[in-house]
């Protein structure tokens, strides 16, 4: 190869990506990518070439963004596909593309159509309910009206929407820590964990969709959700909504779940005697969407104890 | 399908998840590149053969390697060592094979690509084990040449005093040094590079 083939300029950039000092992992800014775009272009000379050299030496993310400069620019500058293989590769992943299931629905979108239906069902139900209530008020062998309170809770109420739960190991647990890989560049910093409080949906990110969140709960209705998953029954979908929203993309015909990780159990209290004050506190919980692609590692990971035949939608367990 | 300047984040979960028309899209985008390192490893018989047969395998991978790909990272050199590793498997399921191939759905059965699941820090890493293979076919003196100069940061001063060059020969003798490392690293990652003249 002669100089002809790299050009000075070109090598410099390359060279400079090479010996790459990973000193800094920081996302580049609009005007350092400007910069780094023009090094790889071979268009900087003199101080600024220096700086920019510099810049690609240090910054893991400057000598990776030459890298793909490069790559863009013996791709553009090279032939394009025959038309004929293009239409060939089109044409068949079309035909694949109509033979595959239709497409989900974004989390969000099925959410709010969940809720929406959710409101309508409810209000015919308390019209329907009310009516016969007024009409023919219910009574139970004791005479006492059945208290409403008592029929929301009941999972076995098949009137009432209710979600599985199960309770469940992790075989890694070092797949709970989000890579910070997977962070972006356009968001130095950025974690789904950054708020206790907040609850951040799927899709609300430019780039990556969240795939966790942080939530807070008593340690008290973390008990009674972790003893139903161990029994393996079902809870009111309205009791878990604080845990994971949108509960109505679960579909019952699904049987979709949620799982408890069994090291919450750490967390809970000890059992008191019934003289002694019971004491509650606050878990800090962190709930894993199953559904989305991140978690595939963590699924393969995960063993449900339940013998039931289950589709996991969401895995809660400790803030690490 | 979402207006033209979605990320490669974005336009890559359109893929996986069947959006129709995203794949057209991914095609438009990526297309030329992945011809372009196709055409860099492959033999120029087989380009067509092998351009073909990876999307092909991707689909039929129900992309697999795009789910795999590390939002976050850039899809460009990601795709490359996608591409590349396609390649080898090409060449190494054609080469086991005692009977000649007429397509890439003969050797579908033969064709496993190793999972992908590559981080910027691989994909540098991967770019400096090249470098280092590059610089140790270098003759001993562009060696300590190359070294003096981008590993141990010594100045152009030093340098020419250790070496005993003249500010212009040593200009010289780092500027060949560094053709003669770029010339090998071109036979070990040719995708990054102009065709020869």
């Amino acid at each position: 190869m002669t100089s002809r083939d790299t050009g000075p300029a070109d090598g410099a950039s390359l060279m400079a990506a090479l010996f790459n000092r990973r000193r800094q992992w920081l996302p580049l800014s609009a005007d350092e990518i400007r910069i780094v775009d023009e090094f790889a272009a071979g268009r900087l000379a003199g101080e600024a070439a220096a700086a920019a050299e510099r810049l690609v030496r240090d910054n893991a993310f400057a000598a990776e963004r030459v890298m793909e400069r490069h790559l863009l620019q013996q791709a553009e500058s090279g032939p394009a596909p025959p038309r004929a293989v293009t239409e060939r590769i089109l044409w068949e992943a079309e035909r694949a593309t109509a033979r595959r299931p239709p497409i989900k629905r974004p989390f969000a979108a099925a959410w709010l159509s969940w809720r929406f239906a959710g409101v309508a069902a409810v209000a015919v139900a308390v019209m329907v309910l009310g009516g016969q209530l007024l009409l023919h008020p219910a009574r139970s062998p004791s005479g006492i009206g059945r208290d409403a309170q008592q029929a929301n809770n009941n999972p076995t109420d098949p009137a009432v929407p209710s979600v599985q739960v199960a309770m469940a190991t992790i075989a890694n647990r070092d797949l709970l820590s989000e890579p910070s890989d997977t962070r972006l560049r356009s968001e130095p910093g950025r974690s789904s964990a950054g708020n206790a409080n907040l609850r951040r949906e799927p899709g609300t990110s430019g780039n990556v969709a969240p795939w966790f969140y942080d939530i807070e709960v008593s340690s008290d209705v973390l008990a009674s959700w972790m003893a139903r998953a161990r029994s393996g029954s079902s809870i009111p979908t309205a009791e878990l909504e604080r845990l994971v929203g949108g509960v109505g993309t679960f579909s019952a015909s699904q049987n979709m779940a949620i799982l408890f990780d069994e090291a919450l159990q750490t967390r809970l209290p000890q059992p008191t005697p019934p003289e002694v004050p019971k004491q509650t506190s606050v878990v800090q919980l962190r709930v894993y969407d199953l559904r989305q692609q991140p978690a595939d590692d963590l699924l393969k990971a995960i063993t449900i104890k339940t013998p039931q035949k289950l589709a996991p939608g969401y895995f809660a367990t400790l803030r690490p | 399908m979402p207006n033209d300047d979605i990320s490669d984040a974005e336009l890559v979960d359109l893929v996986v998840r069947g959006y129709p028309g995203a794949f057209r899209r991914f095609y438009q985008r990526h297309s030329r590149l992945i011809y372009g390192c196709v055409r860099k490893r492959a033999n120029a018989a087989d380009v067509d053969d092998v351009f073909q047969a990876f999307f092909e395998r991707l689909a039929a991978k129900d992309y697999r390697p795009l789910r795999l790909w590390q939002r976050g990272t850039s899809l460009p050199v990601y795709l490359a060592k996608v591409v590349r590793n396609f390649v080898v498997d090409f060449y190494r399921a054609k080469k086991s094979r005692e009977q000649a191939i007429g397509g890439a759905a003969e050797i579908e059965a033969l064709l496993d690509p190793e999972d992908e699941t590559l981080t910027l820090k691989s994909h540098l890493s991967e770019l400096r084990r090249l470098g280092i293979r590059a610089w140790a076919a270098l003759d001993k003196r562009d060696r300590a040449i190359v070294c003096d100069r981008f590993h141990r940061d010594r100045t152009n001063d030093e340098m020419a005093a250790r070496f005993q060059l003249t500010p212009g020969a040593l200009r010289t003798a780092l500027s060949r040094a560094q053709a003669r490392l770029l010339a090998g690293l071109k036979t070990l990652a040719p995708e990054f590079f102009a065709d020869s003249v």
